[in-house]
């Protein structure tokens, strides 16, 4: 999945080098809190291993071809994902310079797709959630097949993101988007058993190093919080806008039956959809009476997209603080 | 495994640096990493329809080639490696972009055709002028650059020591392999799914032995945490500056006209 610097614009290659040089500043102070000096030989060596690991043909059984191991969710689960990102910008550093394997424009680009998205959203919040309880090895599968495929959809997904706000292909996003996910998604599962495999392994062997890459590595609050209104800027103020207008499986359905599904006859059908249509300030995910675009992103869908979101946190977090257990007067 | 044919590879590329006595060697690597980069950049802003623009650029890393006599034929061939993710992704061009731009005898070209090969073209020529930098400078060129950059020693130890533990850990990949293809009576084309584990395994678990090797040695030699590259191109800094302005006022040139 490494981009190539043709595959994007300055533009877009200065802002995601920035993004990833801001994340890897924020990593280097994390990873060096509390320091031990140790820990930077561990990282060149498994940054080293992962080059190595990568050269390793894992034949698939049935289908004649082979996958190979996912690097950044194996670093992430040995080292935390701070180092891990670290460790990741160095071995994409020499690949790109010694393997003639990305480019320097692209660099920013390729470590927050396969370091960022692997190591600060799969890993803590999808394998450290599977195997926080129970890290049996059926849980283990499970977590490394979804935090890979995971961590890899994301970062396919970013991928043609960058490369459509490049302009550089005249596929449209969508069909862009389902080429790549397609093609990834059973690499992401190779590539999550080959991982699963790989820790079990270790799990048995020698245990302590794993511990050394789970142990309280959680994402804080803050970071939480900036990753999903960063997300949701995203996917809301901006993907939104190539959303397939074609209709949706119960539309389809209802069509195909000859039903009509909107216009509703009388009575409170009518009361209700009359009340909704006033209540309404965002109808079909925009603004009444509002046209503007920027490039192929509808500025109203993309406003409407955000102000969604943004009620939707708040609601939650209104309903959050109200159910909160509080404490018994006993227990004080 | 194709893990002997990178080792070698790697190995060509650090005699090549080591062993270049042009003035193109003696240019502080930071000079050619800015250079490097500001081409790049030039080379991407192009427009997607702009061929002979891309082209007029082609000239920079020729010359730089010339000069520094690396060798061709090998930055020519590791160059079409950038060329399968671009023409996957450009393509498409060809079949949804049919319009004429213009006509060549009785030909038409479309406008599809022309930013596929461009992209070609551009995807090429940036990959090579990296290439340029790397031949030419070498991992000690590339860690002197990025301390001059300021980055932090807790990205550029991991980086030289990436570098540096590749060769042996590909070379123990081999020799498992090795290993594992001769049990297999030379049969096996991959390893087997009920070996993944062990295979890989022990190969994490060699390269941790040599992680607690490597710590051990480096805190006897009372290492504490800091990282200094080598300052070999002191001195040069006239001729380095004049180096980046000469290669700005050209790319500038080439973007003007």
């Amino acid at each position: 999945m490494h981009m190539a610097d043709a595959l994007i614009t300055p533009a877009v290659g200065g802002v995601m080098l920035a993004a990833a040089a801001g994340v890897a500043a924020y990593s280097a102070k994390k990873a060096t809190n509390g320091f031990e000096e140790s820990k930077i030989p561990v990282m060149g060596v498994a940054g080293a291993f992962v080059f190595a690991a990568q050269m390793i043909n894992f034949s698939i059984p049935g289908t004649g071809s082979s996958g190979h191991i996912a690097g950044a969710l194996l670093l992430a689960i040995l080292l935390g994902p701070y180092a891990a990102y670290l460790t990741l910008g160095a071995v994409l550093l020499i690949q790109a310079l010694f393997f003639a394997d990305g480019g320097l424009l692209a660099y920013g680009c390729n470590w927050i797709n396969m370091g960022f998205f692997a190591c600060f959203l799969a890993f803590p919040l999808i394998y450290k959630t599977i195997t926080a309880k129970d890290s049996g090895r059926l849980r283990t599968v499970l977590a490394c097949v979804a935090a890979s495929t995971a961590g890899l959809l994301a970062g396919a997904f970013s991928v043609t993101i960058q490369t459509t706000l490049s302009g550089i292909t005249e596929l449209p996003f969508n069909v862009f988007a389902a080429y790549m996910m397609g093609i990834h998604l059973p690499i992401g599962i190779i590539e999550g058993l080959i991982t699963a495999a790989v820790v079990l392994f270790v799990k048995s062997a020698r245990p302590e190093l794993l511990d050394k890459g789970t142990q309280g590595h959680g994402l804080s609050s803050r970071l939480t919080a900036v990753i999903s209104l960063a997300a949701v800027a995203v996917v809301g103020g901006i993907a939104s806008s190539f959303a397939s207008s074609h209709p949706d499986g119960l539309e389809w359905s209802v069509e195909k039956t000859g039903a009509a599904l909107e216009g509703a006859a009388g009575g409170i059908s009518a009361a209700l959809a009359s009340l909704q249509e006033k209540l309404a300030f965002m109808p079909d995910y925009g603004f009444k009476d509002f046209n503007a675009s920027l490039g192929a992103v509808d500025a109203g869908t993309s406003v409407a997209g955000i102000i969604g979101a943004v009620i939707v946190l708040v609601l939650a977090l209104i309903i959050g603080f109200a159910v909160r257990r509080r404490p018994r007067k006993s227990e004080k | 495994m194709s893990a002997q044919g990178s080792l070698d590879k790697l190995y060509y590329i650090d005699e090549q640096a080591s062993g270049g006595r042009t003035w193109v060697h003696t240019l502080h690597p930071a000079a050619k990493l800015a250079v490097t980069a500001l081409y790049i950049i030039a080379v991407t802003s192009r427009t997607k329809y702009g061929l002979s623009g891309v082209l007029e650029l082609a000239v920079l890393p020729a010359l730089i080639t010339s000069f520094s006599r690396l060798p061709a034929g090998f930055l020519l061939s590791r160059s079409l490696l950038a060329l399968p993710p671009v023409a996957l992704v450009g393509v498409f061009n060809l079949f949804l972009d049919r319009d004429t731009l213009f006509v060549m005898g009785e030909i038409n070209i479309s406008g599809g055709t022309v930013s596929f090969f461009t992209l070609l073209l551009k995807g090429y020529l940036c990959l090579y002028m990296l290439l340029v930098f790397s031949v030419s400078s070498g991992i000690d060129g590339l860690t002197e650059s990025l301390s001059f950059f300021r980055l932090p020693s807790a990205f550029i130890l991991p980086v030289v020591l990436v570098y540096r533990y590749i060769f042996i850990l590909l070379q123990e990949a081999l020799f498992m392999w090795q290993a594992y293809s001769l049990r297999a009576c030379g049969k096996a084309k991959g390893i087997a799914m009920r070996d993944w584990g062990s295979f890989a395994g022990g190969l994490l678990l060699r390269s941790f032995n040599h992680s607690e090797n490597l710590t051990r040695a480096m805190l006897m030699r009372c290492w504490t945490g800091g990282y200094a590259p080598s300052s070999k191109h002191k001195g040069h800094t006239l001729r380095s500056l004049l180096f980046i302005a000469g290669c700005a006022v050209f790319i500038l040139f080439c973007i003007i006209i």
